[in-house]
Order: C-alpha cells, then sequence, then structure tokens
C-alpha cells in the first residue's frame, strides 16, 4: 500500500515536472495536466481503500459482468459519436468532459474472469482452456481494431500466463505460439505502419525526424541523465521535444532528472510491487484469489515491464502508460482498483493465519 | 497439493522471468544513460540551443607607418514599428536634433501606419544610436550594420580588393589575407524549446575572436604618388593602361603598386563585371610583355659579371647585324657608329647588346635567367602571378640568342623586371618581392612576418658598375626626363612594339622606365609602363620617363633625402627643326646639350616635341621624325 502511494505521489510530481512547460504552453495552465491528475489520484485511493476493506468475493460475482461491460465499451468505442480518435486509434470513450479507455479495464477483467474460471476448471485438459483463449483473443482482436498495439501485447502476455498459472502442460504453450508468431506478418501486412516503427526500432537514426523521432528523444533525455541526472524540473527533453512526456514518455523524463540512479530505483520499486503482489497470491489458500491475485499483478508487471522497455529501446515504440505513474485517470483508478483488491486478499490471508 | 506446489513453483517462474526481463531493461538503461550517454547529450545539446552567430571584427590593413588603408565600421540603422509608437511628434524631434534631418520629412516617417516597419535613419553612428535609444521612446528599433571602408577610395584598387556583402574577402589582398583577417565568429547560444522560443534570459556566449590586422610594406605617401603618376600618364595618352610598381631595393617590399585605369573601393562599380574583373587583375604580376630596352640591364649585368665585356670595350653598329644570314635592326636604322660601353648603354644601341649576348652564350643566359627568377614566379604575395615565358633552352638560335640581348624573343613579367633589375643595382642581390611587412593580432602580438631571404646573383662590383651605366642614361641619355636636379639617379628606358598573332601589331607600344633612386644608397627601385599609349610619342624615354621623374621627386622631397649635386637648369626657347635633315639637328640639339631621338625612315623633319617655340628645360629630350 505504501509503495503505491508513493509510486502515485511521485507520479504526480514527475508529472508536474514532464508536463508544466507542455501545459502552460498549451492550455495556459502550468498545472493543467497535475491538476487532472490529482483529482483522479483523489479518486484512486478511495476506490482503493473501499475495495481493500471489502471481501475480495465480490470478484465472484462481478467478474462476468465486468467482462461484459468491457466488451460493450470496448465495442462502444467505435460509435462514431462517442469513440474519440487520437493519433490514428479509437482508443477513448468520451463522456463530456470525462474520457477513459475501456481496454485499461479490460485486462482487469480478463484475469479476474480467467481465475474465475480457472478455479473451477483446472486446465490441464485442453477442453478447459478453451474458454480463456476464446476470451483473450476476442479482446486481442478488438484491441487490434482500434488500434492499440501495446495492450494487445499485454493481453496475450496475460493469457499466456494465465494458462501458465493454470497448469496448461507444455505442448499446449507449443501450440499456441504458432499462431502468435504467424500473427506478426499478418499484422504488419495489415497496417504498413507496423514495420515502419519496426524498423525504426532497429535503427531509429535512418529517420530521426520520421518514425524514430520519439526513441531518439527518449535517448537523448536518458542521455543527458548520465548517472545523477540533471536534478529534479531540470529537464530540457520537455521543452516539447520528448512526445507525450506527461504520459507514455515519463521514464525518460525520470532518467533525465534524477539519472540512472533514480531510473533503476524506480524500476527496482516496480519489480517490489511485483514481488508483494505475487507473495500475497502465494500465500493465499482460496484458489480463487490467489489465481486473481497472481493475474492482476502480471497485469501490472508486464504494463511496467512494456513502457520501460518501450522508453529505453528494448522494443519497438508503442504507447503504454506506466502504471500508478503516468498521466492517465483511467488507467491510475483501474490499478488503484486492482491495488486495493490485491489489500483486500492480503487482509484475508492475514486473518486466516491469525486463526 | 500437488496443484499447490504446482502453483508455486510456476508463480516463481512468472517472477524470475519478470524480473530478468526488468534486468535486462536495466542493462539497457544503463548502456543508453552511462556508456552512450556523453555522445547522446552532445547530440540533444545541438537541438536544445538556437546559436547567432556574433561576428567578429574583420582586421584591418595598414601601411608600413600604421595609416589605416581598409577598415571595418559599424553603423546602425533605426525604424519604428508604427503599431508600438505611442509619440511619433517626439521621436521625429529628437531624431531630428540628433541627425540633422528636417523635422518634417521625418515626422511623416514616424507617423506613418498601417506597415510592420518604418526606415527612419540609416548610416548612425553608435552616439547617436545611443542618444535616441536613451530616450526610452517606445517604437523605436535599431539593427546593426558592419561594412568595410576605405580611407582614402579609389587608391591601391586592385591590389586592395574588396570583400562581399557579408564582409568575406573576394579578390586581392582582401582575399589572400582573409583567413588572418577574417577572425573567429563567435556564438550566442539561447535554450530554447522544440519551436525555437526562447527560454529563459540566461544567454552563454563564445566570445568571437577579432580578426588580425595586417601590415603592408606600402608607403601610403608614396602609393599616392605613384597612382598620380598612373591616372595622370593614362589620362595624357589615352593608354589601355597604366602601372607603376615601387620596390624596395633592400628589402624585396613593395613600397607601391599603382594600376590604372582603377575604381573606388567604396562603391565597387559591381554592373560592370567584366571591367572590374580587367581592373582587378594585376597586370603587374599576371601579364608578361617583351620588355624591350630595360631588359638591356640584365644583358649588361651578366656580361660584365661574366667577364665577357668591360667598360673599356668598344661597340661599333651601322644600324643592324646580320645573325644567321638574318638582318636585325639596330632602333636607329643609321647606326650609331662607333661606341664605348658606358655610349651604347645610353644609346641604347641594339647592336651592342646583340654582341653581348652572343659573347656570353645561351647556357650563360639562360642559367643567369633562372638565377635573376624570370624562369620561375617571384613568390609575391598577390594571386594570380605567372613565370616569364621563354624559348625553350634547346630551340634557341644565335638568331633568337641576338633579339634577347635587347629585350625581345623573351618575355616577362613586371614584378619579374623589378625583381632581377633590383637585383642588379642593389649589390647583387635577389630578393623576394612582397606586401605583407607583417601580421598583428588584435592585441597587437605579431603572429606572422614576411621571411626575407636573398641570393647572391651577381658580385657587387658588377653592380655598381651597372649602377654607374644607368646613371649615364638618365644623366646624359634617353633616360633625362626621369631626372631630378642634384640627385644621382640611374634608369633604363624601354620601347618595346607589341605582338599579335605572332607578328608584330603596329602602332601599338609598351612604353616604360626603369630606374633606381639614388646612386650612393640604391634605396627605391621604380618601373613605370604605360600599355598602348595613343598618338605621335610612344618612346619610354618621353612617355614613361617623365612620370619616374615626377615620382623620384616627391618620393626624394618625401624621405628628406639630401641633393648630392647642385646643378641649376636653366631654360631655353626650343628652336625649329622643321625641314633639317638629321645631320643638321644633331649638330643643333648637341649644342643646346639636349638628347636627340628621331624616328621615321626619311631624311627630313616633319614633326618635333616639343613643338618649336616651347619653353624647355635643359638637357631635355626632342623626338623628331624624318619623311
Amino acid at each position: 500500500m505504501a509503495v503505491v502511494l508513493f509510486l502515485g505521489a511521485f507520479g504526480l510530481v514527475m508529472l508536474y515536472s514532464a508536463s508544466n512547460y507542455t501545459a502552460s504552453v498549451r492550455y495556459d495552465d502550468a498545472w493543467y495536466f497535475v491538476k487532472r491528475q490529482g483529482i483522479a489520484l483523489a479518486v484512486a485511493i478511495v476506490v482503493m481503500s473501499v475495495t481493500s476493506r471489502l471481501n475480495p468475493n465480490w470478484i465472484r460475482k462481478a467478474n462476468l459482468p465486468l467482462l461484459a461491460v468491457s466488451v460493450v465499451l470496448m465495442c462502444l468505442v467505435f460509435v462514431p459519436s462517442l469513440g474519440v480518435e487520437s493519433y490514428g486509434a479509437k482508443r477513448w470513450l468520451g463522456i463530456g468532459p470525462l474520457s477513459m479507455q475501456p481496454s485499461e479495464l479490460a485486462k482487469f477483467a480478463f484475469v479476474w474472469s480467467a481465475a474465475w474460471w480457472i478455479d473451477r476448471h483446472p486446465l490441464a485438459r485442453w477442453r478447459n482452456q478453451l474458454p480463456v483463449v476464446g476470451v483473450g483473443v476476442l479482446f486481442c482482436v478488438l484491441l487490434l481494431l482500434e488500434p492499440n498495439m501495446s495492450v494487445t501485447m499485454i493481453m496475450v502476455g496475460l493469457m499466456l500466463c494465465m494458462l501458465l498459472i493454470g497448469g496448461a502442460k507444455g505442448k499446449h504453450f507449443a501450440l499456441y505460439l504458432v499462431p502468435v508468431v504467424a500473427a506478426v506478418p499478418v499484422l504488419i501486412a495489415m497496417e504498413p505502419y507496423r514495420l515502419q516503427r519496426l524498423l525504426a526500432f532497429v535503427d531509429p537514426w535512418a529517420s530521426p525526424k520520421g518514425e524514430g523521432y520519439q526513441l531518439i528523444q527518449s535517448y537523448y533525455a536518458l542521455g543527458s541523465g548520465g548517472f545523477f541526472g540533471v536534478g529534479l524540473f531540470n529537464s530540457r527533453q520537455k521543452y516539447m521535444f520528448l512526445p507525450f512526456a506527461e504520459s507514455d514518455f515519463i521514464f525518460s523524463v525520470v532518467g533525465e532528472e534524477l539519472g540512472f540512479v533514480g531510473a533503476a530505483l524506480l524500476m527496482a520499486a516496480m519489480v517490489y510491487v511485483v514481488y508483494l503482489g505475487y507473495r500475497i497470491a502465494s500465500s493465499c489458500s482460496d484458489r480463487l484469489h490467489a489465481l486473481g491475485a497472481y493475474g492482476v499483478t502480471t497485469v501490472i508487471a508486464l504494463q511496467s515491464l512494456l513502457n520501460v522497455a518501450v522508453v529505453t529501446g528494448c522494443v519497438p515504440p508503442t504507447g503504454v502508460p506506466l502504471p500508478f505513474v503516468s498521466y492517465g485517470g483511467s488507467s491510475l483508478v483501474c490499478f488503484s482498483l486492482a491495488v486495493g483488491y490485491l489489500l483486500s486478499v492480503d487482509r484475508i490471508n492475514r486473518r486466516t493465519l491469525g486463526v | 497439493m500437488l496443484k499447490q506446489i504446482q502453483f508455486r513453483r510456476r508463480l516463481l517462474t512468472t517472477l524470475v522471468a519478470i524480473t530478468f526481463f526488468f534486468c535486462l531493461v536495466a542493462g539497457k538503461l544503463f548502456y543508453v544513460q552511462i556508456v552512450d550517454g556523453v555522445s547522446l547529450q552532445a547530440k540533444a545539446l545541438d537541438q536544445w540551443t538556437r546559436d547567432v552567430p556574433l561576428v567578429a571584427r574583420r582586421g584591418g590593413l595598414y601601411d608600413r607607418n600604421g595609416y589605416l588603408l581598409a577598415g571595418t565600421q559599424t553603423s546602425y540603422t533605426m525604424y519604428v514599428r508604427p503599431v508600438e509608437v505611442t509619440d511619433p511628434s517626439s521621436i521625429a524631434r529628437l531624431t531630428s536634433e540628433v541627425t540633422g534631418v528636417d523635422y518634417g520629412t521625418l515626422s511623416a516617417k514616424t507617423s506613418r501606419k498601417g506597415v510592420s516597419e518604418v526606415t527612419i535613419a540609416k548610416k548612425l553612428t553608435h552616439e547617436q544610436m545611443a542618444t535616441i535609444a536613451a530616450s526610452g521612446l517606445r517604437g523605436i528599433y535599431f539593427s546593426r550594420d558592419i561594412s568595410r571602408y576605405y580611407p582614402y577610395g579609389d587608391f591601391f584598387s586592385g591590389m586592395m580588393g574588396f570583400t562581399d556583402y557579408d564582409v568575406k574577402g573576394q579578390t586581392g589582398l582582401e582575399l589572400y589575407y582573409d583567413d588572418y583577417l577574417k577572425g573567429i565568429d563567435g556564438y550566442q547560444l539561447n535554450n530554447t524549446d522544440i519551436r525555437g522560443k526562447r527560454l529563459d534570459s540566461e544567454v552563454s556566449y563564445i566570445p568571437s575572436v577579432d580578426g588580425c590586422n595586417v601590415v603592408l610594406t606600402i608607403d601610403k605617401s608614396i602609393q599616392y604618388f605613384a597612382e598620380s603618376a598612373v591616372q595622370n600618364a593614362l589620362l595624357e595618352y589615352r593608354a589601355k593602361q597604366a602601372a607603376c610598381i615601387v620596390m624596395d631595393a633592400q628589402t624585396g617590399g613593395i613600397s607601391a603598386l599603382a594600376q590604372a585605369p582603377s575604381f573606388d573601393l567604396n562603391a565597387v562599380p559591381r554592373d560592370h563585371l567584366d571591367a572590374l574583373f580587367a581592373m582587378c587583375k594585376i597586370g603587374a604580376v599576371s601579364d608578361v610583355h617583351e620588355m624591350g630596352s630595360t631588359f638591356k640591364i640584365l644583358t649588361m649585368a651578366i656580361a660584365l659579371n661574366e667577364g665577357k665585356a668591360s667598360l673599356n670595350d668598344t661597340f661599333y653598329c651601322p644600324g643592324s647585324r646580320e645573325v644567321d644570314g638574318q638582318r636585325i635592326k639596330c632602333w636607329k636604322t643609321k647606326g650609331h657608329g662607333s661606341q664605348t660601353f658606358a655610349e651604347a648603354v645610353q644609346n641604347s644601341c641594339n647592336c651592342a647588346f646583340m654582341d653581348l649576348a652572343l659573347r656570353v652564350g645561351v647556357d650563360t643566359m639562360y642559367r643567369y635567367f633562372d638565377a635573376f627568377g624570370l624562369t620561375s614566379k617571384s613568390g609575391i604575395d598577390v594571386a594570380g602571378e605567372t613565370s616569364g615565358l621563354l624559348l625553350k633552352r634547346e630551340n634557341v638560335k644565335p638568331v633568337d640568342l641576338a633579339r634577347i640581348g635587347f629585350g625581345q624573343a623573351i618575355a616577362v613579367t613586371p614584378i619579374g623586371l623589378v625583381r632581377a633589375v633590383t637585383a642588379c643595382i642593389n649589390g647583387g642581390l635577389l630578393l623576394v618581392p612582397h606586401v605583407m611587412e607583417r601580421v598583428e593580432d588584435y592585441t597587437g602580438k605579431i603572429v606572422k612576418t614576411t621571411y626575407t631571404r636573398s641570393t647572391r646573383v651577381i658580385s657587387e662590383s658588377t653592380s655598381a658598375t651597372v649602377r654607374q651605366l644607368l646613371l649615364g642614361v638618365v644623366d646624359g641619355g634617353s633616360g633625362r626626363l626621369a631626372g631630378v636636379p642634384g640627385y644621382q639617379i640611374g634608369g633604363k628606358t624601354g620601347t618595346a612594339q607589341k605582338y599579335k598573332d605572332g607578328g608584330i601589331d603596329r602602332g601599338k607600344y609598351l612604353s616604360s622606365f626603369i630606374g633606381f633612386c639614388t646612386m650612393d644608397d640604391p634605396r627605391y627601385v621604380v618601373f613605370l609602363y604605360v600599355d598602348e599609349p595613343q598618338g605621335y610619342l610612344y618612346y619610354g624615354s618621353q612617355v614613361a620617363a617623365p612620370y619616374v621623374g615626377s615620382v623620384f621627386a616627391n618620393i626624394l622631397q618625401y624621405i628628406g633625402a639630401k641633393p648630392s649635386v647642385t646643378s641649376p637648369k636653366s631654360t631655353f626657347v626650343m628652336p625649329d627643326f622643321a625641314g633639317l635633315n638629321y645631320a643638321q639637328v644633331l649638330t643643333q640639339t648637341k649644342a643646346l646639350g639636349l638628347y636627340l631621338e628621331a624616328s621615321g625612315e626619311g631624311s627630313r623633319v616633319d614633326y618635333q616635341f616639343p613643338v618649336a617655340g616651347a619653353e624647355c628645360e635643359e638637357g631635355c629630350v626632342v623626338l623628331v621624325n624624318l619623311s
């Protein structure tokens, strides 16, 4: 709990640093992003506090409705009057001044419902795996239609992890790997820009003004940071050089201002959160919640990993926010819901042990 | 229970895998931040800043005594932005007070509306700008203009050269020494966002380094004497070109190099590029000419130095020599008769110099041409120099050698001739002509000097003999008009026919005179030539010598040389020679102590200069034409 709150508060500080210039230029208000994120953080804390006090068994009943709501919302994205298109993708739902990304919710809905299913139908049998895979593929298709490559990748990862923890056998994995690998050329053929991204990742300097721009700017930020960084609030890359400095590339600003030491500590904190989540999962005697805690933690783990991997140029650039830190209300609220759930499971564990 | 174990094992697997991937990313992070950090930061710095160049002040060109010949000035242009102006009449009143421009005119400009900027005044000095700026009136802006200016305007023009609109050297010395003059531009680095908008008031400067000053060997006064001589000669003879080189006989430094026609450096005529190009070309270093009689100085020096001739030798001139079965005429077709060496030099007798060249022989002559530097460039620091044009050694027949003896069949540059003749009269040392004396940086520290080297070509005693012989030319020969009363000046005239397409270009001459002052202290060598003079007069003795005389007179007065001999010259009235034959005219002129030059193939005088009745100085040159 303390680590997550720390990450949220740290995120707010970094968000101010990363966004104040852009915000004052675009919205004439240096605190624009911080105000909105502050409200989201307040909501997130409330959500987290409430869910942590609930009996985690609510997911027993809620998982299927949540799954249904997710699917509906993800479909609504494509309704012209409701979906908000941005940077060529329909990922947001706009309701008045608020906007949200249904895919944020979808990840958790998927792991909970998968946990619920696996709890009752162990996956050692091939037949039992089909609903998990089916729902996962459905989400992937919807996400690809948006298109949202990053969440699709996370979803694929989640699917595989849930299969793994559910007891699927090695030969099953071999079977699933075939379509995943086969999907790569198909996806590239569908949208040629993906190949450009892939090439830009291999050599960003080939197109410094085009596809390689984001990665190069991220490199500039990180490279300028060195060991100890240029100091909090002193980033130069945030002056509109670095795109999405407040969200997807906030880790670059951390690296620039706080250096390798700061960035590595932040990564260590993430790994610590993941460790705590898995410890909760492992010490849970209730199989459903063990699986649920595992799934939720894996969401946090995979998304954090993907974000830092993109920012450091380990994988091709794709837009994914850093949990708890990046700007984005729906992401923050959903993750706090997940953490709240983890805390409630932890509470149950302690009670069981105490008895 | 088995399931529980499998669950924990697989959970642990996931944790380890995720931690492993995080470690990989951390490794990449380390690589980007630490290993590649410095080079990335350097690239990033490039995009964070916009640099405004701070133009270095271009160095000046100075004469040897420190007079500025080319400098850089800063002026200011004042303009207003009408939308910001609150008090147009005050601006107009103040500007009127400062600049003296009529208030009404300025008021009309300051109250203009509907344009973004109005220029109010140009070429303001720093003080004027500061006064106006101090008023604090709103809407006034200044821009800084840097321009090159030349205090003497049409002076040393082609040699000096000029700069382009960015004040970069374009021609002449401005180009030749551009690397020293230009300095190093500095930069003002502004931190900007991606659109180039400045972020803060903090500005870092990389200061500019002012250019070096180049001090020339040119003496402003001597250059002025040479300038006026060539300008007047050009006008008087409506010639194609006139040029004058004054060289320091002891150092090789060029004291003056004037060329006409020329142009005003402060108003370069860029509209007529062909003409401008021609005026920028320094003929003194880039053109080769058959020099004619001035070249005889070299022939006599070589013959004397080789012991092939002595002052006791006599030469007989029947008016022509036959070499290899070819008749080569002396300029005086009637012949000079029997002459001493000194008389042959005074008469500039071609036959005598043919004899000398043939006596020395082609191998020795060519060896000396190499030693005098005629076969290579002199090394002067002026762009576009060429070397002399000589017949191939193996192709030189005796008839060619005979012609070379009196300055034909060999073409050299004026600077090459000056250099060689200087070696003949300064004691025998060949010097490297140069224009740059030294280069000083802005603190006054000398960063470059001309390395003067000299090589001996002829002996000191030969040189003394040559001086003596040349003294006779000015004292009692064809060079009289170059003389300055009371001073011992030596020299030699030259009148060369010009060639075109392998044949004689009729009526086109290069009239020249080369001389030195003075006998005891040979300090300056002056060479003046008039290319294609128009009219009856074309002899070097009459066209070039008088102007060299004026240059010598001015120089001697300028350096404060004491006259060594006092011989007040009397004047007389020129008699009329019309209708007389050559012998009669010669008798009369000898009686009057005049030097006679005759042209034409006829028997009777039909034209004379100076004309009859003119008041002339004793010892002047008279030209008669026989028809």
